[in-house]
């Protein structure tokens, strides 16, 4: 295998994160992982992990169809066609969990504080199925360059995992790059103004609307067929 | 405040709620698969615009550029209807999704006889060469030039 053909995965995958056609997840990603302003541990591991997400599935995805145990055209259009439905009513619950809407009532005093403890904690392992599912739910241009360009690309270099692997960092790249800016960016203002205790609240709240935001934008074009 | 809270928070839910049940009840209704949109009863070679129901920006750009080719390069074969563009949904229409065995929002090229279908070829690179103009016309254009050169549509 060639550098070129390494490059050309990895190019595909930016291709893929700058288009327009998956913005809304995207910016649902970034204001996921960047929310931790000033936790740079936090962010680190939220970004690793959510690519991660999105790597594995394209390997799993990768290894299923050279295998034979998928078909290109027939897995392509499923996803296509349920994935990006289910999503949108997930984002939004995932939004009012980000915003203490559901999920915290279900506990009481002790158990309440022990399980925010612990969503705090976790919270940063939730980068991990974020990333995973955003990548499964292919809007036109993920389906047409990872099943029309990556795949063929890796049946002719006899590759399944590495070029897959390689795509899924391109995918996560931009998300990543602009997470950090957001959280560096915030914790510098916070500094600057003093302010960062507010600023992290508003910033774990602005993800929580965007997901939501994303969930509705999703739920209108994909379930309902608005266009905009 | 928190009253207001509420109100959204309940919205929200039925909302998800609502949104759920009428993404079950989509697919539950009767689908006709619908017919090829060939049109002709000669031999033609027809260009088709396959795409989701979801239009994205960069979609309707391949969209663009391959009506551009068709009007500019082959303005003489779609006036005497040698050549027949159709955008198709292939979400809507499984019959040609299955027959052309679509990855995504693509260009098919196929020759087409008393309205069947003879040879077609699924022009899968259209993705990479968006903001390659001369390329994806090359590219467009010679599987178009094989079929109409090759039997069929003249």
């Amino acid at each position: 295998m060639t550098w070129y053909i390494l490059a050309s995965a990895l190019w595909l995958g930016i291709l893929t994160a700058i288009s327009p056609c998956p913005l809304a997840t995207n910016i649902a990603a970034i204001s996921f992982i960047g929310r931790q302003i000033g936790n740079y541990k936090g962010v680190l591991s939220a970004g690793f992990l959510y690519t991660l997400g999105r790597t594995f599935t394209y390997v799993l995805l990768g290894a299923g169809i050279t295998a034979g145990l998928l078909a290109t055209g027939e897995v392509s259009r499923f996803l296509q066609k349920y994935l990006n439905e289910i999503l949108g009513p997930c984002l939004i619950l995932l939004g009012m969990v980000l915003l203490n809407m559901i999920g915290a009532g279900l506990s009481f005093d002790r158990l309440h504080h022990r399980m925010h403890k612990q969503a705090e904690k976790s919270g940063v392992w939730f980068a991990l199925p974020v990333g995973a599912v955003f990548a499964l739910s292919f809007c036109p241009v993920s389906a047409g360059l990872f099943f029309g360009a990556l795949i063929p690309l890796a049946v002719k270099s006899n590759d399944y995992f590495i070029l897959p692997l390689i795509y899924g960092c391109g995918t996560a790249m931009p998300v990543i790059l602009f997470a950090f800016l957001i959280a560096f960016g915030g914790e510098y203002l916070g500094k600057a103004f003093n302010c960062l205790t507010r600023l992290e609240l508003w910033f774990r709240y602005t993800a929580g609307v965007l997901f939501i935001l994303a969930g509705i934008y999703y739920s209108l074009t994909h379930i309902y067929g608005l266009s905009f | 405040m928190k009253q207001t809270v509420n109100i959204i928070k309940n919205l929200l839910l039925i909302f998800v709620l609502v949104s759920i049940g009428f993404a079950f009840g989509k697919y539950s209704a009767d689908r006709q698969p619908s017919a090829l949109p060939s049109g002709h009863t000669s031999e033609t070679v027809n260009v088709y615009y396959m795409h989701a129901t979801f239009r994205c920006v960069t979609c309707n750009t391949i969209e663009k550029m391959t009506r551009q080719l068709l009007e500019s390069k082959y303005k003489k074969q779609m006036q005497d209807g040698s050549i027949m563009f159709a955008e198709v949904d292939f979400q809507k229409n499984e019959q040609m999704a299955k027959q052309f065995d679509v990855i995504s929002s693509c260009v098919v090229v196929a020759r087409t006889k008393d309205g069947k279908i003879t040879v077609f070829e699924r022009l899968d690179k259209v993705w990479e060469l968006l903001g390659k103009s001369d390329e994806f016309n090359a590219y467009v254009s010679s599987a178009i030039d094989i079929l109409l050169t090759t039997g069929g549509a003249k």
